[in-house]
């Protein structure tokens, strides 16, 4: 069992760092030290850490362009998907007809899009807000739908005997208890959009970090390309670590049931 | 003064899909306003979806119900429900959960009094500190003092109570017994006194404890088998009941009529009914 307590989180960020110190030496070894892989696809950390610094200005900008489509795209998802699966949701015969609709368009990867989207909109951004857009809408719907048809029977009873309707209903009721689904939604778009912001600069655009990788990989400097990939991890990883932070003080209660 | 009775039940059965498969059969009572009714009987004898018919959480097919005269059409609060461990929404403090059904009972408060109510509340049933922190955080015998505060603060005249004491341990499920009996009384405050209480349960004695009148029901298909009065004085104490001459008396009396449910169902084809 994963215990919440402050002296295993300490020893969980312990081992996180002592794994990452391990890799990267491991990676310093066979290519500073032993130069046994191809020196230009796989340059060591005698490369890499001059290429971080003399990127670092064109990395936070490449991080800004690429935050300020990310979010938009995925705010406007996340409500989207919450207000279309409550409302869904909450109306079983209309949930029966959209069902097959929903379950048809879901596995479909979004990255089908790209060619509609760029042809359709007049910029980089909005098509490429399009293509993340859709992709997270599709996770975050269907697990609020699935939220929302999960909600224990005692939950409606007990709205029920409190006479709880319309709004009340929604915000104090169904949309907490389904609150854990929903985070899982968010969670699996989250995951989706980064894939996707990346492909759609890496296609398209002429800033963001996407672009960085590409634009570096396309003059061979991989020196700078690993920059960008580990950059890239690293905002994931500080991105969705505030999530999970947010996660757990919303979900506060599951925890105590 | 009418003595018309204020809870009735009158010629209900019922089934959820499949009319073969009758879960109450012609059932029929009459509670008078301010009664306290235990309801016992084995598992699957349909007392809690009985209590779901009075709540008005389901709809009998055949017969009707009323409350204070009027038919029962759906929930309402004039009838607070307390269920076994699940009266709370679980991700609202203790003292949001009253006020939001305050809210629902509609009675002009403001937003402050209602706070102030459930907190007093919260209080009346020993649970002055422990408004602000989460169900899942109280044990299970505080969740359901804080189920009845819920309850009785919404002041509905009518309390449907199902088994809200079966998964507490047996010295709390006492004091819990003894609370209820003290605020049913008026022990603490007139307002609460006197209200109609349907109480379901699965033990004997504390059907006799708590109620003025038990009613065992039997199964295949649900159905009142007996209604026994308790003579045992008011305001009554656990403890008084339990030393009471009469209580041994009620307790087998109503144990035999259980047995006798359970033994049919073991041997089909003995008649119960005729047998006593």
């Amino acid at each position: 069992m994963l215990s919440d307590s402050g002296q295993s989180r300490y020893f969980g960020l312990l081992s996180c760092l002592a794994i990452v110190t391990l890799l990267f030496g491991a990676y310093g070894l066979i290519t500073d030290v032993l130069r046994w892989p191809n020196a230009l696809l796989f340059p060591g950390w005698k490369k890499i850490i001059p290429a971080f610094e003399v990127s670092a200005k064109q990395l936070v900008d490449g991080l800004l362009s690429s935050l300020s489509l990310l979010v938009p795209a995925v705010a406007l998802s996340i409500l989207v998907g919450v207000g279309a699966g409550l409302f869904i949701g909450l109306r079983p015969k209309v949930e029966a007809v959209l069902t097959p609709f929903i379950r048809a368009v879901n596995p479909l990867p979004s990255t089908m899009l790209i060619p509609y989207a760029i042809a359709v909109m007049p910029t980089f951004w909005s098509s490429s807000f399009i293509i993340i857009f859709v992709g997270v809408l599709w996770p975050v719907l269907i697990n609020t739908l699935h939220g929302v048809a999960m909600l224990e029977p005692r939950w409606i009873d007990n709205a029920r005997c409190l006479n709880l309707k319309g709004r009340q209903l929604v915000f104090k009721v169904v949309l907490p208890g389904a609150m854990p689904q929903v985070f899982a939604g968010i969670n699996a778009g989250l995951i989706r959009s980064f894939l996707l912001l990346t492909v759609a600069e890496m296609i398209g655009s002429k800033a963001g970090l996407g672009f960085f990788v590409q634009y570096y990989a396309d003059f061979a400097k991989y020196d700078r390309v690993i920059v960008g990939m580990i950059w890239l991890s690293f905002v994931v990883v500080v991105i969705m670590t505030m999530f999970d932070l947010l996660k757990k003080r919303i979900l506060y209660w599951t925890k105590k049931r | 003064m009418t003595l018309a009775p204020y809870l009735t039940v009158e010629g209900a059965s019922f089934w959820y899909d499949n009319p073969n498969h009758v879960v109450l059969k012609d059932i029929n009572l009459a509670i008078n306003r301010g009664e306290f009714v235990a309801v016992i009987g084995p598992s699957g004898c349909g007392k809690s979806t009985l209590l779901r018919l009075l709540a008005g959480l389901v709809k009998p097919p055949v017969g009707r119900l009323t409350a204070a005269g009027r038919l029962i059409e759906g929930p309402g609060l004039d009838r607070a429900v307390v269920f076994q461990d699940y009266s709370l929404f679980p991700w609202m403090t203790c003292r949001d959960n009253i006020v939001l059904a305050l809210e629902r009972a509609g009675l002009g408060q403001t937003k402050a009094e209602r706070r102030t109510i459930a907190l007093g509340y919260l209080n009346l049933v020993g649970l002055a500190q422990d408004g602000d922190k989460l169900p899942g955080e109280l044990s299970g015998g505080m969740r359901q003092r804080t189920a009845i505060a819920r309850a009785l603060a919404i002041n509905a005249p009518i309390l449907l109570m199902d088994e809200p004491f079966g998964a507490l341990d047996e010295i709390t499920r006492a004091r819990q017994q003894d609370l209820l009996l003290d605020l049913w009384q008026g022990g603490s405050t007139d307002q609460n006194a006197g209200k109609t209480v349907f109480f379901v349960t699965h033990d004997v004695e504390e059907a006799v404890i708590l109620g003025d009148r038990v009613i065992v029901m039997g199964t295949h298909p649900g159905r009142v088998v007996r209604e026994v009065p308790v003579n045992l004085p008011r305001p009554r104490s656990r403890m008084g009941s339990l030393r009471s001459p009469n209580f041994p008396i009620l307790r087998d009396r109503l144990l035999t009529e259980l047995n006798l449910v359970v033994d049919e169902r073991l041997a089909p084809g003995v008649e119960v009914g005729a047998a006593i």
